[in-house]
């Protein structure tokens, strides 16, 4: 992006600028990690007004702590702590939640010139990840996140959830094992 | 990586090599062993299956206003916590003052309810003190005067018979016994079977008379019980006269 503040300068001189008084570090730090942060949340969560609401709470809480951060791990790194936190303590709040309402999600990217059988099917096979993922425990829902949508190393994800590598490793075999068996016998592959 | 794995270990490299996140000397391990076993190669290919069903799967993104949107509408949440009066910091810098200022005053406290008392004088025997000191006041404030005092002084003593009953209610167990003769109705303005009073003893009320009835009834600690008790006839002839002079 040409002309983006957060292409010019890194993560910490953004911190720095915040630091210094000026709110344009915090805001191109907002611009630039806020679709990652969003996605880790809305993967956790499943429901778009919740991961909206998650999402502003944490780079509110970005704003008032970013002062005292160390820059002892990266931003991301810490940005994702935030966010999958904050997506554990909603998930263990609400327990357990059975349907995803997919009229809730603000403006949804129009599905172009899609049949509507396939978009039924489409909509089936959300229903039925959805439904296996809210099987898992939410570490192990973060895990598998983190590892299979945003491919991170163990040894980052271990960092960010505070957690040993070989944890981290058997909660991503179990996570995918356990999808597995839920899919099993709903649909055809 | 061990050169000898067991399949429970190379499974959990399975999902990394469909993903293409696995190492090179991890995935050379894992084909070598795919080749081998039958069972591995069964995993393999149901967890194939399974990731390729959740790749498959799209979730709704939300529209580009969306993200043009979201910075602003942090930072006017940001402006409504900052302009709420209240604030989780000034409660905890409350704390602060408030809890060493609670500690003083029940340190305070504990020490006014647990400070040590004089070991040395009970409160009776100091009420025991004033008396004897009032009543040696007494007899030489007679003697100077050189008239002898009325015997039997007391307020209730110059009240008639009949106008000293005592509320029941006030008193205890002992005191209630003792007072059954007061009550007994009167014969020709006397007692019935009135039994001969010393005349020394006539004025000292009920209440004193359950006072050496019972120590304890009478609020009497046991140390000065036991004094009381020590004491000879004479002594305890000498102290009567004196609780008797001073209208006790």
């Amino acid at each position: 992006m040409k002309g983006n503040i957060a292409n010019i300068y890194n993560d910490s001189e953004l911190i720095r600028q915040f630091k210094s008084g000026d709110v344009r570090g915090y805001n191109e730090i907002v611009r630039k990690y806020q679709k990652q942060v969003y996605w880790v949340i809305r993967k956790m969560v499943q429901d778009h007004d919740d991961a909206d609401d998650i999402t502003q709470e944490v780079f509110i809480k970005v704003h008032s702590a970013l002062k005292d951060f160390r820059e002892e791990s990266n931003l991301f790194t810490w940005l994702y702590r935030i966010a999958t936190n904050y997506s554990i303590n909603h998930l263990k709040k609400v327990k357990t939640r059975n349907t995803v309402s997919v009229e809730m999600v603000a403006e949804p990217i129009e599905s172009g010139d899609k049949a509507s059988d396939e978009q039924i099917d489409e909509e089936q096979r959300r229903k039925i990840l959805e439904a296996a993922i809210e099987t898992l425990p939410a570490q192990q829902r973060a895990v598998f996140n983190l590892r299979y949508y945003d491919r991170l190393p163990y040894d980052e994800i271990s960092e960010i959830l505070g957690k040993s590598v070989g944890g981290i490793k058997a909660n991503y075999f179990h996570a995918v094992k356990k999808i597995g068996e839920c899919i099993k016998g709903k649909i055809e592959y | 990586m061990k050169k000898n794995h067991n399949i429970e270990e190379l499974k959990y490299l399975v999902a990394d090599h469909l993903t293409g996140l696995i190492s090179k000397e991890d995935n050379d391990v894992l084909e070598k062993a795919l080749q081998d076993s039958v069972e591995l190669r069964e995993f393999r290919d149901e967890m194939k299956r399974t990731l390729e069903f959740v790749k498959n799967v799209k979730i709704d993104e939300p529209s580009s206003n969306y993200w043009n949107s979201l910075l602003p509408r942090i930072h006017q949440r940001i402006e409504e916590n900052e302009s709420s009066s209240f604030s989780w910091d000034n409660i905890a810098s409350l704390w602060k003052i408030l809890v060493p200022v609670a500690a003083i005053l029940l340190i305070a406290i504990i020490y006014y309810i647990a400070r040590p008392v004089d070991p040395g004088v009970t409160k009776d025997e100091k009420t025991i003190e004033e008396i004897k000191k009032d009543s040696s006041q007494d007899k030489i404030e007679k003697k100077s005067e050189g008239v002898t005092p009325k015997t039997g002084n007391t307020v209730k003593e110059e009240l008639p018979i009949e106008n000293r009953r005592i509320d029941k209610k006030k008193l205890n167990k002992t005191d209630q016994k003792n007072i059954v003769k007061e009550e007994a109705p009167l014969i020709d303005g006397k007692e019935p079977n009135q039994e001969p009073v010393n005349e020394n003893l006539a004025s000292i009320d009920i209440e004193e008379i359950s006072v050496f009835g019972s120590g304890e009834a009478a609020g009497l600690d046991e140390e000065t019980e036991n004094e009381l008790k020590k004491l000879n006839d004479n002594q305890l002839q000498s102290l009567i006269q004196d609780l008797e002079q001073v209208n006790l």
